[in-house]
């Protein structure tokens, strides 16, 4: 009888224990108080941006805690993947912080409202005059509960001359964040490029396919699965379709469509502050038609004044081959994941090394002397991200939580 | 919901049966034989489609090929194989163009087979299934193929000797087909022949 009991149960289990969710519920207050609020100027900005000690809620929290803002907002990182997404602006003195916590390693989240008296800072940052002394008071609650554990915020540090002097790239994997850390928008998506700066990402990863009419895509993996996508009629190789089947028939899984490689750059290059843009191939048929695209791009950010690096990225020696198989193709900006030998051989301008090769500090050296830039892929724990950026040389590292490195680069002296 | 039900109500009453059927077996079973046994009939593609499910076609004619090992009573070994259609959809790509989808499926499935009473079965299989989407229009096709490692399926027969050789019956059987997450269910007349 127990072993039916137990048969029965676990097919009960089997049944309704897949989990469909795909997503942690962003946490909403109802109404968005800092609607009402007036804009911060950006001098009120910078004043704001530094190293806060944590005096109330440091026990979830940590000692420390980096404010930095962004394109769309202010971000408030943790050394320990916890971080705030976050609005804010001013009635009279009186500055206003609203928005919700996460952890990036798991799914906890909540509400979150704070502020700055006048007499506390608020003044100070309204009027962009006085003493910068700053004491950010407010709460943190769990899930859409009301905020209701203390959390505050005492101004320590301005970021230190290394690091506001530094060109140091935050950047973000599958154009900012992967659909298995349920983020609220697709990886690989014009909306994720849009949400991930509020992560603390300063360059994107996107992953660029070849469809079998000539389009360049962006898309990770080499089928249509639903890992990536919303259950569709078309399956198998992603690369198989034309583009009007793929735009047609694909939606990403949340809801978005599969970007071009030229929407995604236009995007990136009129709607964000993204410095950095790495195209890792997955294709090396695609070579050929990506390298117009970049440079249409790069003369697009050129006239627009944007500094942005746009790289062609080589993952493996069929890129390579595809590459140098292109005319002028010393001139083509790329990013060589391969020796530093092939990296100089096509005269890239990044050469991108695996993190468990070690932060490789006397060839980061030599690229450095040759001009030209180090970065890391992919590196993740909050443990090595902390390590590669102080003990090495690396001018950017490659990651799926921006936030964590973001509060490492952002803290060091 | 609705799809969670109907799994749910058949492996129920499949487990019904099974736990509490009556061990009396009054039939005479020539034992250690093979069985191979045609089955065709309607099979019926329970729409998941998340988008692109507009004028779908879901009912098409399927057919099962079967080959048994029935070593003793109760129990049987087998393998299955056959064709069914899943879906077909067509989709609007410009004003003027429109496109074709469907996807096939060819299970290959490792089959157990219990006999509960006398003619009645229920089995279940796990095994491999190639599913190939066919996409045409715009002058051109284009053919994919899934190949899905984590498959299974449930059964429920009822089998009639006509004589010492030949059975006929009818079987009701759902598969799954893990990789693209498709479900569908099949109702057949099915012939076999004892070797």
């Amino acid at each position: 009888m127990k072993i039916k009991i137990l048969y029965l149960t676990g097919l009960i289990v089997f049944i309704f224990g897949c989990s469909k969710d795909t997503t942690v519920p962003i946490p909403s207050p109802g109404s968005s108080f800092i609607k009402e609020t007036d804009v911060l100027q950006k001098e009120s900005k910078l004043l704001m941006e530094g190293v806060y000690s944590v005096t109330s809620g440091s026990e979830k929290f940590g000692e420390y805690i980096i404010l930095k803002w962004n394109h769309s907002g202010l971000l408030l990182t943790c050394n320990n993947g916890l971080h705030f997404i976050m609005q804010a602006g001013h009635l009279d003195s009186v500055v206003f912080v609203q928005g919700y916590w996460r952890d990036g390693y798991s799914d906890a989240t909540g509400l979150c409202n704070m502020y700055i008296s006048k007499s506390e800072g608020g003044t100070t940052i309204v009027t962009r005059n006085g003493a910068q002394k700053i004491i950010i008071r407010g709460a943190y609650g769990k899930n859409n509960g009301l905020p209701d554990q203390v959390l505050t915020l005492e101004y320590l540090r301005p970021f230190s001359d290394h690091v506001k002097n530094s060109n140091y790239y935050i950047l973000s994997h599958r154009c900012g964040g992967r659909n298995s850390d349920r983020l609220p928008v697709s990886e690989n998506s014009i909306a994720m490029v849009r949400f991930t700066e509020q992560l603390g990402t300063t360059g994107i990863e996107c992953d660029p396919r070849i469809s079998s009419d000539g389009v360049v895509f962006i898309y990770h993996d080499p089928d249509i699965n639903t890992r990536l996508t919303q259950k569709g009629p078309l399956a198998g190789d992603v690369s198989a379709y034309t583009w009007k089947q793929l735009s047609t028939f694909v939606t990403l899984i949340h809801g978005e469509k599969i970007p071009t490689l030229e929407e995604l750059l236009t995007f990136a290059i009129d709607s964000t502050e993204l410095r950095f843009v790495y195209m890792d191939m997955k294709s090396a048929e695609a070579v050929p038609t990506v390298i117009p695209i970049q440079q249409r791009a790069l003369q697009h950010a050129a006239e627009k004044g944007r500094d942005i690096m746009i790289v062609l990225g080589i993952p493996t020696t069929d890129v390579l081959n595809a590459l140098k198989a292109y005319p002028d193709y010393q001139h083509v900006p790329s990013l060589c994941e391969l020796t530093v030998d092939d990296a100089r051989a096509v005269n890239a301008k990044v050469w991108a090394p695996r993190w468990t090769l070690g932060t490789q500090n006397d060839l980061v050296q030599e690229m450095h002397n040759d001009g030209r830039l180090a970065v890391c892929w992919t590196i993740d724990s909050p443990n090595w991200i902390q390590n590669y950026i102080e003990n090495g040389h690396f001018d950017g590292l490659l990651t799926n939580f921006p936030y964590v490195e973001a509060y490492y680069h952002y803290i060091q002296e | 919901m609705g799809r969670k039900k109907i799994i749910v109500t058949l492996v129920l009453t499949c487990l019904t049966l099974a736990v509490f059927s009556q061990q009396k077996d009054s039939v005479k079973v020539h034992l250690n034989h093979y069985t191979l046994t045609i089955g065709a009939g309607w099979t019926h593609y329970i729409d998941n489609l998340e988008n692109g499910d507009k004028d779908i076609q879901k009912n098409f004619a399927g057919v099962s090929f079967k080959f048994y090992w029935e070593p003793e009573y109760r129990l049987s070994l087998g393998l299955e194989s056959g064709y069914y259609q899943l879906f077909k959809v067509k989709g609007q790509l410009t004003d003027n163009t429109t496109v074709e989808v469907s996807r096939t499926v060819l299970p290959l499935l490792l089959l157990a087979r219990m006999r509960i009473v006398d003619n009645v079965y229920l089995g279940a299989g796990l095994g491999l299934a190639i599913l190939t989407n066919k996409s045409s229009g715009n002058n051109m096709k284009i053919v994919t193929k899934t190949t899905s490692l984590s498959n299974f399926e449930l059964s429920g027969a009822y089998v009639y000797p006509l004589s010492k050789h030949w059975l006929v019956g009818g079987e009701v059987k759902m598969f799954h087909f893990g990789s693209l997450a498709d479900w569908m269910y099949s109702v057949q007349a099915t012939c076999a022949i004892k070797l």
